[in-house]
């Protein structure tokens, strides 16, 4: 039996199983502090209850009333009001004329009078607002760039079209743009509101390489974990999940997840996120512990994103590029010349392979999804970071892909195609795990764009990480919220304390050998245990990554 | 009988928008007690119960009739109550109740409230009183002060407040658990020093 202490506000508020209020109750009567602690409760929820309300003032009845109250009609008499008046009226004008020849244009006047007035109480029957003017959906207002940037001049009349927009990231390294998100526009929304964004536009000199080598340094590695609350627990289990990693390697340099149950076309995503976790951990390709698993690795990837078909699945191919770009982050301060013209021709290919509504489906020419979008640009920002130019559209497209799914679906939920269980973004009625899982990413990913992040995406941030994390079934597992959660996390302020309900829950699900199950994620069948084990460590490493 | 207010809520649906002001008269009073505990400031509340009301009726279409109107009205005010927390986090703290009111009188909120006739030095303690309560419950993060104040305040049932905050009942309850046990530790805290 839980602890009766948890459950004595429920009880006091009638809030509990009438199971639960009869062993309360015996409990009650047996335990005269836990009564009192009852009663406790009780005086303190009266307290409260019982502090002075407020009476609204003249000024807001007025206000209300002027808004949502029909028209009675204070301002004139009106149609029946006119007819009322109709002898007076009649008295007066047939006095004044000179005849009678001018009661037909009396008649006509006072006729338009009282259509005029009619009309008038018709209009203020609705309430004082402009409705025809609202809209019945949400319309993301995001300004074309103009066409001399490469950029799409209306994506809305060309969503369907080919061939895709060519954008050239060279000639665009100076108009890069981060985005701002202006405000959250929720008109009443019921479900996860749609977004409404901004651009304004920045150097991107001043962006360069920011401290991503600082970020991986040992020392830095450890204040950040003792910052973030994170002690010897959590950093012991991913050294044990790096171990595990490390024995699972293939000679090639990579992971193969059909060796630990998951899908062999998945072999480029999941050596990508293995070796992430390795240099989120601080070993590179030439210095750290683990620094010839990440050369085998980082050359298995290298060959992968040379000779894959251009039909290669997009999110493994923006996964491989992002750990090339961080291995070269942490090498040198500049990539030599084949890794950086294998990191523009990746990062080529991912801005060529967006659609025209702003996303990325997880092949080229598929329909556009979050969960492979949310990839894409993750990878674009890592670039931005290290001085590699991107494409303002690019990232805007993605913005305005966002903005249109979550107004058009009025939220972020996912839907399982039965195929490779991937999912795809789908129509409101998903469940709340699925919700927190994209709007997390999603989040995580406009953050990562904007590079800062402001207060009101911090609150929707931590708002929407409770609601996941607390619909998630202590059992069940979802490694990819994790991951997005964690690290939206750990990237908001540092002013407040943190949750650590996932990161322990995370270390619960961690095995003897240092692996994590894919078993009751619904990604785990394609994924395997090499990806939900990289996923957990990864999650696990959002505080110095 | 008088119409339900998702018999009225429907009917607005369906054209008859009148009856939205029989609506608002049900609601707005409550409503602006909500807004006015969770932020302490009359002014912002009054605008805040005006602009909630524009945005219930702009979204009658997404109402379903299957679901309560307040929870759908309280889910509107949720969501505009955390615009006005990012707002006000960009302009500082809470006014404190000794702030001199906006109308002219020179009296704070807490001068306006009541008194009852008590003596000088009693009212003192009650205003004490209040404002160590006041204090109490903005010291709360903002989910467990909604949960609170959905539940003692409004009334609202665990299982309609899940549904306008969009978590499970059961975060409800250890949120509402949370809550008292802060609002208590806190005054006992008082207490002792």
């Amino acid at each position: 039996m839980s602890d009766p202490r948890s459950d004595l506000t429920a009880y006091v508020q009638g809030e509990l199983s009438e199971d639960r209020e009869r062993e309360i109750e015996a409990l009650l009567a047996g335990d005269p502090e836990l009564r009192r602690e009852m009663e406790s409760i009780s005086a303190l929820l009266v307290t409260f209850h019982a502090l002075p309300t407020v009476e609204p003032s003249a000024r807001l009845e007025r206000e209300l009333q002027a808004a949502f109250t029909p028209a009675v009609s204070p301002a004139g008499p009106g149609f029946f009001g006119t007819l009322l008046l109709l002898p007076a009226f009649l008295r007066f004008h047939l006095r004044e004329s000179r005849g009678l020849r001018r009661l037909g244009f009396v008649t006509a006047a006072f006729g338009l009078h009282a259509i005029a007035l009619t009309v008038l109480e018709l209009r203020r029957a609705e309430p004082d607002l402009d409705v025809a003017s609202l809209p019945r959906e949400v319309v993301i207002p995001i300004a074309p760039l103009p066409d001399a940037e490469g950029v799409l001049p209306d994506l809305e009349t060309r969503v369907g079209e080919t061939p895709r927009p060519t954008l050239d990231p060279i000639d665009l390294e100076d108009d890069l743009v981060p985005i701002r998100e202006a405000a959250f526009d929720d008109p009443g929304a019921v479900m996860p509101p749609p977004l409404r964004f901004e651009i304004e536009t920045l150097n991107q000199r001043a962006l360069r390489r920011l401290d991503l080598v600082a970020r991986y340094d040992v020392r830095q590695r450890q204040r950040h974990l003792a910052a973030f609350g994170a002690g010897p627990e959590s950093d012991g289990s991913v050294e044990k999940a790096l171990d595990w990693l490390v024995r699972s390697q293939s000679t090639d340099g990579s992971w193969h997840p059909e060796q630990t149950g998951g899908y062999p076309e998945n072999r480029a995503g999941v050596t990508a996120l293995a070796l992430l976790a390795f240099l989120g951990h601080g070993s590179s390709s030439t210095f750290g512990p683990h620094r010839e698993v990440v050369a085998r690795g980082v050359t298995s990837l290298e060959r992968w994103l040379e000779e894959a078909p251009a039909d290669r699945p997009l999110h493994a191919h923006a996964l491989a590029t992002l750990a090339l770009l961080e291995d070269s982050a942490l090498v040198s301060a500049e990539p030599t010349p084949g890794r950086r013209r294998i990191l523009l021709d990746s990062l080529q290919l991912i801005a060529s392979t967006r659609n025209t509504d702003g996303g990325w489906g997880y092949r080229a020419e598929a329909p556009s999804d979050l969960g492979s979008s949310v990839w894409q640009i993750l990878t674009l920002t890592e670039a931005r970071r290290m001085g590699f130019p991107g494409a303002p559209s690019t990232l805007q497209g993605y913005l305005t892909f966002l903005s249109r799914r979550a107004a058009r679906t009025e939220s972020l939920s996912i839907a399982d195609n039965g195929d490779s269980g991937w999912g795809r973004l789908g129509p409101s009625g998903g469940e709340l795990g699925s919700e927190g899982r994209l709007a997390a990413a999603a989040l995580l990913s406009v953050f990562e764009a904007r590079l800062a992040l402001e207060a009101e995406i911090q609150v929707r941030l931590v708002e929407e990480r409770h609601a996941a994390v607390s619909s998630l079934d202590v059992g069940a597992r979802d490694y990819n919220l994790a991951f997005f959660l964690e690290t939206g996390d750990a990237r908001m302020a540092s002013s407040r304390p943190r949750d650590g309900t996932l990161r322990d829950r995370l270390l619960g699900w961690q095995e003897s050998d240092g692996s994590f199950s894919p078993e009751g994620d619904p990604f785990g069948p394609a994924g395997g245990r090499v990806w939900a084990t990289a996923l957990a460590t990864l999650a696990l490493e959002a505080p110095y990554r | 009988m008088a119409p339900s207010d998702s018999d009225l809520m429907t009917r607005v649906q369906a054209g008859e928008t009148h009856l939205f002001e029989e609506l608002v008269s049900r609601h707005y009073r409550g409503l602006l007690n909500y807004f006015y505990r969770l932020s302490w400031d009359r002014h912002m509340a009054e605008d805040a119960v005006q602009e909630v009301f524009l945005r219930v009726y702009r979204s009658r279409g997404s109402y379903r009739p299957s679901a309560k109107f307040t929870t759908f009205l309280y889910r509107i005010a949720h969501n505009y109550w955390i615009d006005l927390f990012r707002a006000r986090k960009t302009r500082g703290p809470m006014a404190s109740l000794d702030t001199p009111s906006q109308e002219g009188t020179g009296a704070s909120l807490g001068d306006r409230i009541p008194a009852r006739g008590k003596s000088p030095r009693e009212s003192a303690a009650d205003a004490e009183s209040r404002d160590r309560l006041r204090e109490a419950l903005a010291s709360l993060t903002p989910g467990l002060r909604a949960v609170f104040l959905l539940s003692n305040e409004q009334g609202l049932k665990y299982e309609e407040i899940g549904q306008i905050l969009r978590i499970p009942v059961g975060t409800v309850k250890s949120r509402m658990h949370e809550a008292v046990r802060r609002l208590r530790h806190r005054l006992e805290d008082e207490n002792v020093e």
